[in-house]
């Protein structure tokens, strides 16, 4: 008797587990459906997809946002891609901002520059975070006198490296709308400031890798994010070095910042 | 004998525990659902209200052009008064007739301002100035934020049309007042104008 009744009671319990399970199932819906499809996250500060720049200049462009990042916490990323299948650019920005997560949660401080080679178009979109200090009225500026009169040469690095600087220079609030309308010659004053941060940076790298070799493991293994010493990273040219899978060498994936539509762009 | 009443009711009590949290939990992710779309809902309205700030700099800048078309300014100012004056509340967007008066006080003032911008191409000295470009600049930032923004009001309110129509949430969703909420409609190119004649 007593077995029976445990032994209904067992399969009445089973029952009510699949019809749980069957109910969670249907109560789950396709959430992620529609939305504007993007590239996938590439997992690293520049992606060249169209061929724009060479293996080289897309070392130091990353280097220095990830010299950046590393300092400000805030994001900033460069995808080229070869045309944007009819897309509106400024949308396929945003939508590729907050689906890739630039910037870091709650902040939004991230900023993506995407070119669209066939499109011949640009667009900065700026975070949440940064509308106040990268207003769509600088970064249109910065469109205007930086990226598109170097584009229009063919020079892609000078405008992207150009455009960089004076976004880290409207970010830390130097490089305001009131401002001078400086054509910001990309040949001088903008490559200074991007070598002193490309060579802080390697002093900085130097000084890290010194600290964690006398370190040995321990503590130091949660803050592996390099995958060995710069010599490794330099001899990679174009992926990364270290461990295998998403972050293994270059940074820890994006902080999940959001975007609103925010900055500007151009065509060249 | 006994046993297996106690049993029974032990089941009963079981599943009527069981059924008031799943009651409890879809209750609440409805609610859930709804604040999202109602923030959505306030982002569309500050999307618009961005818009309709800039207008009045818009207007100065280009009245300074010299004798730029009265006719055009005129438009664009009634648009903007009427469609400021149309306001929904959390409450109001249950009602498509609402939402539809409201996305079609916005869509022509959208139209007003593209027809502004057709008609400062003529104008070669304003177009060049510095203070017109900043302004197109912030134009084109705001109907991007405005498109952004509708695309996820959307977004939030096909999750919660889906959730409050999807089982178990049927069940309760009338009983609690969970009503369908009417996304935008596409707008017939009226609303892409703006946007369209920038980059030229």
């Amino acid at each position: 008797m007593q077995r029976r009744i445990v032994h209904r009671l067992r399969i009445f319990l089973l029952g009510l587990a699949a019809v749980v399970l069957l109910v969670g199932g249907i109560a789950v819906p396709a959430a992620q459906a529609q939305r504007g499809e993007v590239i996938p996250p590439s997992g690293q500060w520049v992606t060249d997809q169209a061929g724009l720049l060479t293996p080289a200049e897309t070392q130091t462009l990353t280097q220095a946002l990830q010299f950046y990042a590393d300092s400000t916490s805030t994001q900033i990323v460069v995808v080229t891609v070869p045309d944007l299948g009819g897309a509106d650019i400024a949308t396929y920005a945003t939508e590729l901002g907050q689906q890739w997560g630039v910037g870091q949660r709650g902040k939004d401080n991230g900023v993506v520059i995407l070119v669209s080679r066939g499109d011949r178009q640009v667009f900065i979109a700026t975070g949440f975070g940064l509308e106040g200090a990268i207003p769509d009225v600088v970064a249109g500026r910065i469109v205007r006198e930086i990226i598109t009169p170097n584009f229009k040469q063919g020079r892609f690095y000078a405008g992207l490296a150009g455009a960089v600087d004076a976004l880290i220079l409207a970010a830390a609030g130097e490089f305001t709308a009131d401002g001078p309308p400086s054509p910001y010659a990309p040949k001088d004053k903008g490559k200074d400031v991007f070598g002193l941060l490309f060579i802080v940076f390697i002093i900085i790298l130097f000084v890290v890798s010194g600290v964690r070799n006398r370190g040995g493991g321990g503590g130091g293994r949660r803050y592996r994010r390099h995958g060995g010493p710069p010599v490794i990273i330099w001899g990679s040219g174009g992926g990364f070095g270290g461990g295998g899978g998403f972050g293994g060498g270059g940074f820890g994936g994006f902080g999940g910042g959001g975007f609103g539509g925010g900055g500007a762009g151009g065509s060249w | 004998m006994r046993s297996k009443g106690t049993i029974g009711l032990l089941v009963v009590l079981l599943l009527v525990a069981f059924g008031g949290c799943a009651g409890c939990g879809t209750y609440n992710s409805l609610i859930a659902e709804e604040e999202t779309v109602n923030e959505a809902w306030a982002n569309v309205e500050t999307a618009y209200q961005r818009r309709a700030d800039l207008i009045p700099n818009l207007v100065n800048t280009v009245k300074g052009a010299a004798n730029f078309e009265q006719e055009t300014l005129t438009s664009v100012t009634n648009a903007r008064a009427r469609a400021t004056s149309i306001n929904l509340s959390a409450e109001d967007l249950g009602d498509p007739a609402r939402l539809a008066q409201f996305q079609q006080a916005q869509t022509e003032l959208g139209g007003a301002l593209g027809r502004l911008l057709v008609v400062a191409e003529n104008y070669p000295q304003l177009r060049a100035t510095e203070a017109f470009r900043d302004l197109q600049v912030q134009l084109e930032g705001t109907e991007n934020r405005i498109n952004v923004a509708r695309t996820r009001y959307n977004e939030a309110v096909r999750v919660y049309n889906t959730k409050i129509r999807s089982f178990p949430a049927a069940l309760f969703a009338g009983i609690f007042g969970h009503s369908r909420r009417p996304p935008f409609e596409a707008d017939p190119g009226a609303e892409q104008a703006p946007t369209v004649d920038f980059s030229s």
